[in-house]
C-alpha cells in the first residue's frame, strides 16, 4: 500500500502555503505519471502552440492549477474515459446512496404539468447519461399524469450523451419526442434561447465547469421569470467525526476502487479532488445569489450530513 | 435568540469586565431602534407566500396551495421548488408575518388596556389568535407539519420568538432568571390555547378566549406561589447560614 498517502488528506492541507511542495509531489505522483489526462507532454505542446496564452488565467483541475483553456479538455478526457462504467462506479462508490439523492432531488422539484398549467420545458445540464432526465420524466408521467413535458439534456461530452441516448432507447421515451440530447457548453448554452425554460437542473456536474459564475449567468439567461435553478452537488460534510471518515474514504478508497473496478485510477483521483475543491454550501449559495437568483432561507438543503447538497434559486 | 442571552450574561459580569476593549465583550442592548428589522423574505417570496396563505382555507397546508400561490403571484408552477422546506415554509411565513403584525397594535393596546401587564398580555394573545381564525379549519395540518422531527427546532424557535415579542411589547425589562420563566410560561399558555382553538366550535371562538383567561390565571397564581416559595426559601437559607455562623463563632 505504499502508493497510498500516508496521512489523512484534507482540503485544508492543500490550502496552506507550507504544503505547496507536498501538494505538487502529490500531483506528480498521482496525476502526471502515466496519466492520460494531465501528462506533461500535452502541457508543453499546448504551451508551444498557444504561446501567449500561457500567461492567461488559471483554474483548478483537482488540486492542480491549469490554464483555463485546458481544463475543458481535461474534464472531457476524464468523462470520456469513465462514461461506460459511470453508473456502476457511482453505485459502488456511494453504496447506492446517489440514487436516493437523485430521487429526493426530483421529488423536491416535483416537476410536471398541473391542472390548468402548461407543460414544462426542463433543461438538464451536464446530464449526459440521463439519470436525472429519466427520473424527471417518470415523475411527471407517473405522479402528475403529464405526458407532454420535455427535457433537453445537454452535456459538453459526446461520449456521455451517447450513453444517455443508448439508455433512452430502452425506456418509454425511446421515440425522442420528450427527451433530446445536445452537445452544449454550460457556460454559453448557445442553442437555448433566452427566457425559454421552466427548470434548470444540474446534478453532480457544476464542479467540473471551468467558469462556474459564467454557467450560473447562462442559467439565469435561459430561465423564464419564475423559473428555478436547481443543483445537486457534492458539498462539505458538517459533522466533524463523519467528515474525518469521509475524507479518508474519498482519498484512499475511491481512487483504489476506480483502479479495481474501472481500471482508471486517475479519473477517480480527479473526482475526489474536484469534490474537495468545490466551495462550501454557504459560498455556493452566495455565488447563486451573485448570478441574480433569489434564494429562500439559506438556499440549500444538506443530504447525508452534507456529503451532497441541493441548492435552489429562482429568477424573478 | 443568542444575542439576547449573551447580553443578559454580559450584564451579570462584574462591572470592570464590561469596560474590556474587546467589542464582543461589551454590553450590548437587546433591541435596536435604529436599524430596520432584518427581513427574512424577499418581496417576491412574500407575494407568493401571502397569496398562497389566502388559498389555505380552500386546499389546506399542502403543496398544491404553494403552487397555486406561485400562480396567483404571477410566477410559474415550478417556482414552488425554491422553497427549501416546502409547505413548512408556508407555515413559517404565517407565524413570522402574524408575529410581526403585533408591533403595529402597540399604541392602540397601550391606550385601551392601560398599564396592567396581565391585561395587555391577554390582549396580545387574543390578537394573535384572531389572526388564526381564517385558517383555523386547516391549522391542525400545520401543527402536524410543525411536529415533524426535522421541523421541531424551528417551530419551537418561532414559538419562543412570539412569546418574547409579546413580553417585549408589554415593556418587560427583566434581566434575571424570570426572563426565561416568563417566556416559557407564556409560550405554554399560547400553544395550549391555540390547540384548544382548533377544536372550538363556539360562535366567535368565545370558548377559546375563556380558555385563555383560565390559563393565564393559573400561570399568574402559579407565578405568585413560585415567587412566595422562592422568597421563603431564600429567607430560610440565609437564616440558617446566619445561625450556623453565629454558632460557629461562639465555638
Amino acid at each position: 500500500m505504499a502508493f497510498l498517502p500516508r496521512r489523512p488528506l484534507r482540503p485544508s492541507h492543500f490550502l496552506c502555503i507550507r504544503q505547496v511542495v507536498h501538494r505538487q509531489n502529490f500531483n506528480v505522483r498521482y496525476l502526471s505519471v502515466s496519466a492520460p489526462l494531465t501528462n506533461s507532454n500535452s502541457e508543453t505542446k499546448s504551451e508551444k502552440e498557444q504561446g501567449t496564452q500561457v500567461t492567461s488565467k488559471t483554474t483548478h483541475f483537482g488540486f492542480k492549477d491549469v490554464p483555463e483553456y485546458e481544463k475543458e479538455e481535461l474534464v472531457r478526457e476524464v468523462f470520456s474515459s469513465v462514461a461506460k462504467s459511470y453508473d456502476v462506479m457511482n453505485d459502488v462508490m456511494s453504496f447506492g446512496i446517489h440514487r436516493l439523492w437523485k430521487d429526493h432531488f426530483v421529488a423536491k422539484l416535483d416537476p410536471g404539468r398541473r391542472p390548468g398549467g402548461e407543460p414544462l420545458s426542463i433543461l438538464d445540464v451536464a446530464g449526459g447519461t440521463g439519470d436525472i432526465a429519466f427520473r424527471m420524466l417518470d415523475w411527471a408521467s407517473d405522479i402528475h399524469n403529464d405526458h407532454q413535458s420535455k427535457v433537453l439534456v445537454v452535456d459538453i461530452n459526446e461520449d456521455m450523451l451517447k450513453e444517455g441516448h443508448k439508455r433512452s432507447l430502452t425506456t418509454r421515451y425511446a421515440d425522442g419526442s420528450r427527451i433530446e440530447f445536445k452537445v452544449q457548453n454550460a457556460e454559453f448554452l448557445d442553442a437555448v434561447p433566452d427566457n425559454s425554460q421552466d427548470l434548470y437542473t444540474v446534478a453532480f456536474g457544476i464542479r467540473n465547469f471551468t467558469n462556474i459564475p459564467a454557467a450560473l449567468r447562462a442559467a439565469h439567461r435561459i430561465l423564464r421569470p419564475g423559473g428555478v435553478f436547481a443543483c445537486l452537488e457534492f458539498s462539505k460534510v458538517n459533522v466533524g467525526i463523519f467528515d474525518m471518515i469521509y475524507q479518508q474514504y474519498s482519498f484512499n478508497i475511491i481512487p483504489l476502487m476506480g483502479q479495481l473496478v474501472a481500471a482508471d485510477r486517475d479519473s477517480y483521483q480527479y473526482l475526489v479532488e474536484s469534490i474537495a475543491r468545490f466551495p462550501s454550501q454557504k459560498e455556493f449559495a452566495g455565488m447563486i445569489k451573485d448570478a441574480g437568483f433569489e434564494i429562500s432561507g439559506d438556499g440549500y438543503e444538506d443530504l447525508t450530513f452534507g456529503v451532497a447538497a441541493i441548492h435552489t434559486g429562482v429568477k424573478v | 435568540m443568542p444575542a439576547t442571552e449573551f447580553s443578559v450574561l454580559v450584564r451579570r459580569l462584574p462591572a470592570h469586565l464590561s469596560k474590556v476593549p474587546f467589542r464582543c465583550l461589551r454590553r450590548r442592548s437587546y433591541h435596536s431602534y435604529d436599524h430596520l428589522p432584518y427581513n427574512l423574505y424577499t418581496p417576491s417570496q412574500e407575494k407568493i407566500l401571502s397569496s398562497a396563505l389566502k388559498r389555505v382555507p380552500e386546499y389546506g397546508f399542502v403543496k398544491q396551495t404553494l403552487v397555486q400561490g406561485c400562480r396567483d403571484a404571477g410566477y410559474l408552477d415550478t417556482t414552488h421548488a425554491v422553497f427549501q422546506d416546502g409547505v413548512f415554509d408556508l407555515v413559517k411565513f404565517h407565524l413570522y408575518a402574524e408575529r410581526n403584525k403585533l408591533a403595529a397594535l402597540k399604541p392602540q393596546i397601550d391606550e385601551e388596556e392601560g398599564k396592567s401587564i396581565g391585561k395587555r398580555i391577554r390582549r396580545y394573545c387574543m390578537e394573535r389568535l384572531k389572526a388564526n381564525e381564517p385558517i383555523i379549519s386547516k391549522w391542525t395540518e400545520a401543527i402536524a407539519i410543525m411536529g415533524l422531527p426535522q421541523n421541531i427546532p424551528q417551530s419551537l424557535e418561532e414559538l419562543a420568538k412570539l412569546s418574547d415579542e409579546i413580553w417585549f411589547l408589554v415593556d418587560d425589562k427583566t434581566s434575571d432568571f424570570d426572563w426565561y420563566t416568563k417566556r416559557a410560561s407564556l409560550a405554554a399558555v399560547y400553544s395550549s390555547t391555540e390547540l384548544y382553538m382548533t377544536q372550538d366550535n363556539s360562535p366567535r371562538f368565545e370558548k377559546t378566549y375563556e380558555f385563555l383567561d383560565r390559563r393565564l390565571a393559573v400561570v399568574q397564581s402559579a407565578g405568585y406561589s413560585i415567587t412566595n416559595i422562592a422568597s421563603w426559601a431564600t429567607f430560610t437559607c440565609f437564616a440558617s447560614i446566619n445561625l450556623l455562623q453565629s454558632q460557629l463563632s461562639r465555638g
